[in-house]
């Protein structure tokens, strides 16, 4: 290797390997999937070779005609990597054995388990950490990519059995569409998802995690299953307790505009262009990729809203209330302005004994859910033992 | 008779679509030309109305259609009829 005497380059590569395998559930899904040429005017052969390194089929001809902000977001972190100087000095055949590397150093401790379920869904679900160890199985807001949630299992990994599931339609490539609607997406489908996968990977009971979306998921399977769920965790929850708690703008123009796009495959696309065909505002730059990715085809926007609005529908009081007795952590922020901390501040008056966290004003936003940080990580480590 | 305000006429798409807006934005007293981000309408809840209107009101409103700030009026004068009919 002719970079051996510097790691800028390398770190430079590393950079571009995350933006394209950020991407890589989606060409899992949908196949090869075409970019803007703009994502790549800097370095198209290096970037060519680390798609085809990487096994992730992106192309970089997406028609000019109209503006697609949703593809824009879906390129940006690929495009701003490949024009690191840096890159300059790597051949393609170098960048393409270092981003096999990179990745399979990224991928070290994790394990990808398919899970088929009677109705025919095959769910992916990725752990980490000892099998034989207490089991965290995390519920992600639906149609989220899994990678969102990979620093906590990192953060656990080390000691815990972590895990995470992709909701069902959302990993598996689709061939009929329709198979989709006829499997079922409900919230207890949803919910049966995740004990399946909690009784194929813990031998014991699980902690339910629950961020954001994938709180009322995770209520309604421990409400169904306390034998499989021995305690609850809620982080940043997006759920619905009642019209007399507050929501946030987001949520409640999210839901509406859900509401509409689930109606049907028709409308999803059609309202899907209309909402990319202006900029997507406060994606966060890091994870972009990630939360755009529902957005990507109508046919995932659509899945996206069925999956989504199930849980923003369905009034979790109920799910909460049967949490009595068992373990339950709630964790907010003063300042998420994307679900409004009312909600998880109801949901700990909800569950008697529960225990509430809330960041200060100054000190937390929405997507803390997702990072792990070192206080929320003890802050979870320390419930856990009780 | 008069609409939702002064010389919005009843029954009409501005009268429509105003009374989404400020369903959407509520709280806040939106008149029928004012500007809507102004208001604190974000992307998200300018595509609610859009939404809102192509369910309740049978209207397509395509953003890229305005040649100026979006409000209640000019939301209006671009939408044409879905053919949808509302529930």
């Amino acid at each position: 290797m002719t970079v051996s005497s510097s790691t800028r380059p390398v770190s430079a590569l590393a950079d571009l390997v995350d933006a394209v395998s950020q991407l890589e559930g989606l060409t899992r899904q949908v196949g090869a999937f075409a970019l803007g040429a703009a994502a790549v005017d800097r370095a198209p052969e290096l970037v060519a070779a680390v798609c085809g390194a990487l096994e992730v089929p992106l192309r970089f001809d997406a028609p000019g005609d109209g503006p697609d902000h949703a593809v824009t977001a879906l390129a940006s972190r690929i495009r701003r990597a490949q024009r690191a100087p840096e890159l300059a000095r790597l051949t393609s055949a170098e960048a393409a054995a270092t981003a096999r590397r990179i990745r399979d150093e990224g991928r070290a401790g994790l394990r990808e388990h398919a899970v088929r379920r009677p109705d025919g869904t095959v769910l992916t679900a990725v752990a980490a950490g000892p099998p034989a160890a207490p089991c965290v199985l995390i519920s992600a807001p639906p149609g989220l990519d899994h990678r969102l949630s990979l620093p906590w299992l990192r953060a656990l990994g080390g000691d815990l059995h972590c895990a995470v599931l992709e909701t069902r339609g959302t990993s598996e490539p689709i061939t009929d569409p329709e198979d989709f609607d006829r499997r079922g997406t409900g919230l207890d489908s949803q919910a049966e998802d995740l004990l399946a996968v909690a009784a194929e990977l813990a031998g014991g009971a699980v902690h339910l995690m629950g961020l954001c979306g994938g709180v009322a998921v995770a209520l309604q399977a421990a409400a169904a299953r306390p034998d499989l769920v021995g305690s609850v965790s809620a982080w940043h929850a997006d759920l619905e307790l009642g019209a007399d708690v507050p929501k946030s703008d987001q949520q409640e123009n999210l839901r509406a505009v859900l509401d509409v796009a689930g109606e049907s495959r028709d409308t999803a696309a059609w309202l899907r262009g209309r909402l990319t065909s202006g900029p997507m505002t406060g994606v966060p730059e890091e994870v972009g990729p990630l939360v755009v990715r529902p957005y990507a085809t109508p046919e995932l926007f659509y899945r996206y809203a069925r999956l989504t609005t199930a849980g923003m529908r369905q009034d979790s009081r109920r799910a909460a209330a049967a949490l009595a007795g068992r373990r339950c952590l709630v964790v907010t922020s003063e300042d998420d302005a994307t679900t409004h901390p009312a909600g998880s501040r109801r949901l700990a008056e909800l569950v008697p004994g529960a225990r509430l966290v809330t960041s200060p004003h100054g000190s937390g936003t929405h997507l803390d859910a997702f990072r792990a940080s070192a206080e929320h990580v003890s802050c979870l480590r320390s419930f856990l033992a009780g | 008779m008069g609409g939702v305000e002064p010389g919005i006429p009843t029954g009409t798409a501005d009268e429509g679509i105003l009374a989404i807006v400020r369903e959407v934005l509520p709280g806040r007293p939106v008149a029928a030309d004012d500007e809507l981000a102004l208001h604190g309408a974000t992307s998200l809840s300018i595509v609610r109305i859009i939404a809102v209107a192509a369910r309740d009101l049978g209207l397509d409103i395509d953003p890229r259609d305005l040649t100026g700030p979006a409000t209640a009026r000019a939301l209006a004068a671009v939408a044409r009829p879905t053919g949808r009919v509302a529930p």
